[in-house]
């Protein structure tokens, strides 16, 4: 070392708080053998502190401290964990999920869609509000669930086995579903609502008849009541139960 | 609002220091009274992910840093110019001078550096941290912050002796 790069390492050194870092404390043993370099040192020293000095003089405007305590936001630790601002987001999602399936908008309110629908139901599979061959029977369960129950069953219904019957909704009413079986293989399904549940329909007392695939379904108005009879089968098979 | 006795206590423990650490870097009253004041804030919304709680000072000092940094980018960006002064050939200002000084004008001259020296600068003189927390601090290599201090020491030296003082140095060299 050199009285060159003792000089250097000494500028950056600080009495009290580098003491003991090997670099400075070299650097100052060799400042020890040199009584000119040992002066610096001591006058660097005391520009140190006196430039120290004087940064400290320096002191915050009045009222800071308050200023910072009483501006102080609410800690979000306190009131809210890592976890539990995960599980507020998971709520979230969940709950927007719901409303988004709620909200959504429905099919469009017309007979061909209800049609459709009631054919879903059957083709898809079903289970029973109640099994009963009894018509009075079914008849009670309807009225007394809300559902359409002052139906008119065709005359070659009245012929078949009732088997029971299920409730469903349609926009928010009542659809009456009836079943029946007419011979082993054959089921028939008579589906009643309030004609005022579709409102995007042509009134037609006349039975008109419909194919949805492997089913055909007829759908006429009485009394009140929008009637869709459904059957798997071609046009004509329906038209046997009218 | 309810009263926080362990952030009152750090703001009692820290603040005039910061309070200085920004006044060093941003040279006005109002400034670093914002900036110290937003320090606390963020402490006050991410400090309890700090883990290591003997460190709270350093996070402290860095998180005042980083936002003096953000705020003050475009002069940061185009202050960097090469230092002109040589290591040994310190102007030797006097001691005394500096204690006849008012601290105001004292800060004035070290405001006239660029920032990269001011913050590693008023952390050296003010601050008792070893010198691989104030480059943790300022987020610089060790090296980097020695270099910084040592040359803007020099810069500070000749800016308070001023021109036509220079008679009045004593260079320790060969």
């Amino acid at each position: 070392m050199n009285r060159l790069e003792a000089t250097r390492i000494l500028m950056s050194w600080r009495p009290g708080v580098d003491d003991e870092d090997p670099r400075f404390a070299e650097a100052l043993a060799f400042a020890q053998l040199d009584p000119e370099l040992l002066h610096w040192v001591e006058e660097e020293r005391g520009r140190y502190a006196a430039i120290r000095g004087k940064l400290l003089e320096i002191e915050p405007p009045e009222g800071l401290a308050g200023k910072i305590i009483t501006g102080r936001p609410i800690p979000m630790r306190a009131a809210w964990s890592a976890r539990q601002i995960l599980q507020l987001a998971a709520a979230l999602v969940l709950l927007a999920g719901v409303a988004f399936y709620w909200l959504r908008p429905g099919p469009r309110n017309d007979i061909a869609n209800y049609e459709k629908y009631l054919t879903r139901v059957v083709a898809r599979g079903y289970r029973m509000s109640l099994e009963s061959n009894d018509p009075a029977r079914i008849r009670r369960f309807l009225a007394s669930n809300q559902a359409p129950a002052d139906y008119a069953v065709t005359a070659a219904l009245q012929r078949t086995t009732p088997l029971g019957c299920a409730t469903l909704s349609w926009n928010g009413n009542p659809v009456t579903m009836l079943c029946f079986r007419d011979h082993p293989g054959r089921d028939v399904w008579l589906f009643v609502v309030d004609r005022e549940a579709i409102p995007q329909r042509t009134p037609n007392p006349t039975p008109r008849i419909e194919q949805f695939g492997d089913y055909s379904a007829a759908t006429w108005e009485s009394g009140g009541k929008t009637y869709v009879l459904t059957v798997r089968g071609e046009p004509d098979v329906v038209q046997s139960y009218l | 609002m309810t009263p926080d006795p362990l952030f009152e206590n750090l703001v009692e423990l820290y603040y005039r220091d910061l309070y200085r650490f920004a006044y060093g870097l941003v040279r006005n009253e109002a400034d670093a009274a914002d900036l110290t004041q937003q320090t606390f804030f963020i402490w006050a919304n991410k400090g309890h992910q700090l883990r290591d709680q003997a460190q709270v000072k350093s996070w402290l000092f860095t998180t005042l840093h980083r936002e003096f940094l953000q705020k003050h980018r475009r002069e940061n960006r185009f202050s960097h110019q090469e230092i002109s002064i040589a290591e040994d050939e310190l102007p030797q200002v006097m001691p005394d001078t500096i204690q006849k000084m008012d601290a105001r004008l004292l800060l004035d001259y070290l405001g006239r550096l660029e920032a990269l020296y001011r913050g590693p600068l008023v952390l050296y003189y003010l601050e008792d941290m070893p010198y691989k927390e104030i480059a943790a601090v300022l987020g610089v290599p060790l090296g980097t912050v020695q270099s910084r201090i040592s040359r803007g020491k020099a810069l500070l030296y000749k800016t308070l002796c001023g021109p036509g003082d220079r008679d009045s140095r004593e260079v320790a060299h060969e």
